[in-house]
């Protein structure tokens, strides 16, 4: 790169004084670019997403002498070719044609001291962007304890730019830094030449060559390096990536994972759902018993309604306008409405059971991501891609797409987040449609039912299903991905070629940073678009209500005996939960729902499902446990009997007869449930990250669709089959 | 020295790039990882998908893609068994190829 002498006046390149100005921290991956992010911004950060399909982008405040500026953690790329939607993303931004945003007012780049060659070809490039560039020499104290030294200074002849030797690690240089980015915007000193001449300039060969080739020279000229350098990350991936032992050992690291995921999300989950809980209770309680004053109960519950709708904007960031503001107001007017029992019951079932049954799964996200951004900064995540690729291509997905899959086995929805690491949209696409296939712990509780009505009495058999149905899961999401690449989103599976960066100590603040990120999307997704539809399934399944007349003669003839009963001063607790079960299964199938369960009969009859089962399948819509409480509503156990009863559930339902007299639960009907399960899309926060990854609800529609379909084709085939030969 | 095809390498050894055949994105890929015309390749792990050291990175390539991947053998090996990073110069070895 020449340097031409002339040193143009800032103004010339700086950003009108109208706006806050806007620093781009851009580089390679894994050059601590974040770290340094959150140095300079003191974890203050706020994630933005662009069009299209989602990408990340921090940023954050820094004041530089009072005068505040804004800092962008771009995504790292090994080039401006940019190819994933991150690295355009990021050449977007520093070329301005990121939508509402002009080009930024400093650069910094980040190189690795440590490598320092591979860094420079990004530099190279975006030192042609012509840019206000302050360099940040990262990871220096790494280099000098592994005896690399850097003349800086002819590293800043050479590059025209200041050049500032750093550890965002452990925050060294970091003053430097800010005096540096203060000097170029706030007291506008000429710091930069930005006349140069591209090392490409001139150039009628391959540009990637000319590149490198300054970047050998510049590097060979101002770094000495020990021979010995990286012969620890030799020796690790002299074990690490080999065919076999890589495998194995990725496959223990993850076992290792998902133990402690497991084992340490037990108790956090446990409060979470003892937390809504209790707030249910809470509310249940405190909320009046009737309207006597009906302008201040209209007034509370309204409120109260409002105050839900706007956690549901902030939730899905709907911005207050005319239109916004109108539907929020029509919807809190009609809350106020409500009669005092409907209303508690919107609020106690529909509001805070949807989202707890949501947020009970945030622990297992958490630890999940925290311990995955652990490997990602280690950089082992790259040699488990690296190991797995052989293995996925069979299905042609790169051994990149292992990660999320592992990771769906604990939640789908760390799983389809997680799939971001891969490089190809149309891979990654693929990825996240058949990730919801694979066993999550949600569907444990409906295993766990269907398993102790068909084998209660063999351990062996019990658990047989368990592992055919993870083995099911498995194929289908494997034949899925097979099958979407052969048809509609045919292509060439992406060729492998990744950095395996040298091991280090993972940062654990960056974690956290990670876990609070990805957590607060979720915590997001459960106070928007699943609160939505959990009220609408709260409204399917409560209305329309039980009229007195409607109720059942049977148990009208227990409510006058239990009516007898209180005239006389006695209670009888058993007949007053006996009816209230009751009522609660007559209302159930008196409502939406369980119209829809009738309805839906001859489309699920094939596959051995009454309506009483249908009704399972719809409400579990929203989660698939909530199948296992529906049933024992359905069945008129009432909704505790789930948690507290398992064994009476089961006999209950082992109990239940056809019209015919035949068994409900056999096992062809057990199984076939049991398959449909493991197959079907019963899981709306699943959807709504779907949508919000993949930038369009056209995908998660298709997920829903082929899911749906795929289940209940090898429902009807399991069904069909066991009842032809007689295994029923 | 012979020519040979990087998914050739049966056994690990320093080589120097002489030209990348494919075209589109799959060049742009191994072209800005440093597997470029004129830059040293070191093989450490030969087998599908291969390990190689390039601009002093360890990068892991499939073997279909180091199929397109046009080399020779050098020798220059230090003693401690690293690549000595001294590239001929892409202007002075790739005229014969000109992408890259």
């Amino acid at each position: 790169m020449a340097d031409t002498g002339a040193v143009l006046p800032l103004e010339s390149a700086s950003p009108a004084p109208s706006h806050r100005p806007c620093i781009a921290l851009v580089g390679n991956p894994n050059t601590g670019k974040t770290t340094l992010f959150n140095r300079l911004t003191g974890l203050r950060a706020r994630t933005a997403n662009y069009p299209g399909i989602t990408v990340d982008v921090k940023s954050g405040a820094l004041n530089l002498s009072g005068v505040l500026t804004d800092v962008v953690d771009l995504p790292g790329l090994y080039s401006l070719h940019a190819l994933s939607p991150e690295e355009q993303v990021t050449h977007a931004a520093l070329t301005g044609n990121l939508s509402g945003h002009s080009v930024p007012d400093a650069v910094v780049l980040v190189l690795d001291a440590t490598n320092l060659e591979r860094n420079l070809f990004v530099a190279s490039e975006v030192l042609d962007l012509k840019l206000p560039t302050i360099v940040a020499l990262n990871q220096i104290d790494a280099a000098e304890s592994e005896g690399i030294t850097v003349d800086v200074d002819r590293l800043r002849r050479e590059l025209n730019c200041p050049v500032v030797p750093l550890s965002a690690r452990s925050g060294a240089g970091i003053d430097q830094l800010k005096q540096k980015l203060e000097e170029l915007l706030v007291r506008r000193l000429p710091l930069l030449n930005l006349q140069h001449t591209s090392c490409t300039a001139g150039c009628s060969g391959c540009q990637f060559a000319a590149r490198y080739d300054w970047a050998h020279r510049i590097s060979g000229d101002a770094v000495t390096a020990p021979e010995s350098h990286g012969w620890r990350t030799a020796a690790i991936d002299s074990v690490l990536t080999r065919p076999v032992i890589g495998v194995l050992v990725f496959l223990g690291l993850m076992l290792g994972i998902f133990y402690l995921i497991f084992s340490l999300a037990g108790i956090p989950m446990d409060l979470v759902d003892g937390f809504f809980g209790q707030l249910g209770e809470w509310v249940s309680d405190h909320l009046p018993s009737d309207s006597l004053n009906r302008p201040a109960w209209f007034g509370m519950a309204s409120s109260l309604a409002l105050a839900v709708l706007a956690m549901g904007y902030w939730g899905a960031e709907i911005r207050w306008t005319r239109t916004s503001a109108a539907a929020a107001a029509a919807v809190s007017i009609v809350a106020g409405l409500l009669p005092p029992d409907d209303f508690r019951s919107l609020l106690v079932d529909g509001v805070i059971g949807g989202i707890g049954g949501v947020l009970i799964f945030l622990p297992q996200i958490c630890i999940l991501f925290f311990l995955i951004s652990l490997l990602e900064d280690s950089g082992y995540m790259a040699r488990a891609a690296f190991v797995m690729e052989r293995l996925m291509r069979f299905v042609g997905l790169p051994g990149k797409a292992f990660v999320p899959m592992l990771s769906a086995h604990a939640c789908a929805i760390p799983g389809i987040m997680a799939a971001r690491v891969i490089e190809s949209w149309r891979d990654r696409l693929v990825t996240i449609l058949v990730l919801p296939l694979l066993t999550c712990s949600a569907r444990l509780p409906v295993y766990t039912m269907i398993a102790s009505l068909l084998f209660a009495g063999s351990p062996l058999q019990a658990a047989l299903v368990f592992v055919g149905a993870y083995l099911l899961g498995i194929s289908a999401a494997l034949g899925s991905a097979w099958l979407l690449k052969k048809t509609i989103l045919r292509g060439d599976t992406v060729q492998l070629v990744i950095e395996l960066p040298a091991y280090r100590l993972p940062s654990i603040s960056n974690a956290v940073t990670m876990v609070v990120d990805r957590g607060l999307v979720f915590v997001r997704q459960a106070g928007s678009v699943i609160l939505l539809i959990s009220v609408i399934l709260w409204g399917l399944a409560t209305f329309p209500r039980l009229p007195e007349d409607a109720v059942s003669p049977s148990t009208q003839a227990l409510q006058t005996q239990l009516a007898a009963l209180e005239e006389a001063g006695e209670t009888d607790n058993e007949l007053q939960v006996k009816v209230d079960h009751l009522l609660a299964q007559e209302s159930l199938s008196y409502s939406f729902a369980g119209r829809v369960g009738h309805l839906v009969e001859p489309i699920f009859r094939p596959l051995g499902f009454d309506w009483k089962i249908n009704v399972g399948i719809i409400t579990s819509f929203a989660a698939r446990e909530v199948v296992v409480s529906t049933l024992a509503i359905v069945y008129g156990l009432g909704e505790e009997a789930a948690d507290e009863d398992h064994q009476t559930l089961v006999e209950t339902l082992r109990r239940q007869k056809r019209p015919d007299g035949s068994r409900v639960f056999n096992t062809a009907t057990g199984l076939s449930l049991l398959v449909f399960f493991v197959l079907a899309m019963q899981c709306l926060p699943t959807q709504a990250v779907t949508r919000r990854e993949t930038g369009s609800w056209k995908w998660a529609a298709l997920q829903l669709i082929y899911m749906t379909g795929l289940a209940w084709l090898a429902a009807f085939a399991t069904y069909q089959t066991l009842t032809a030969v007689a295994v029923v | 020295m012979t020519e040979t095809r990087l998914s050739s390498v049966v056994f690990p050894g320093v080589f120097r790039c002489l030209d990348v055949l494919s075209d589109g994105e799959e060049a742009v890929r191994l072209k800005r990882m440093g597997i470029c015309c004129g830059r040293l390749i070191q093989v450490v792990q030969v087998g599908d998908p291969m390990v190689i050291v390039a601009v002093g990175a360890r990068v892991g390539v499939s073997r279909k893609l180091a199929n397109s991947v046009v080399l020779e053998p050098v020798e220059v090996v230090t003693e401690a068994g690293f690549v000595d990073p001294v590239p001929v110069a892409a202007g002075e070895l790739c005229g014969a190829h000109s992408d890259g």
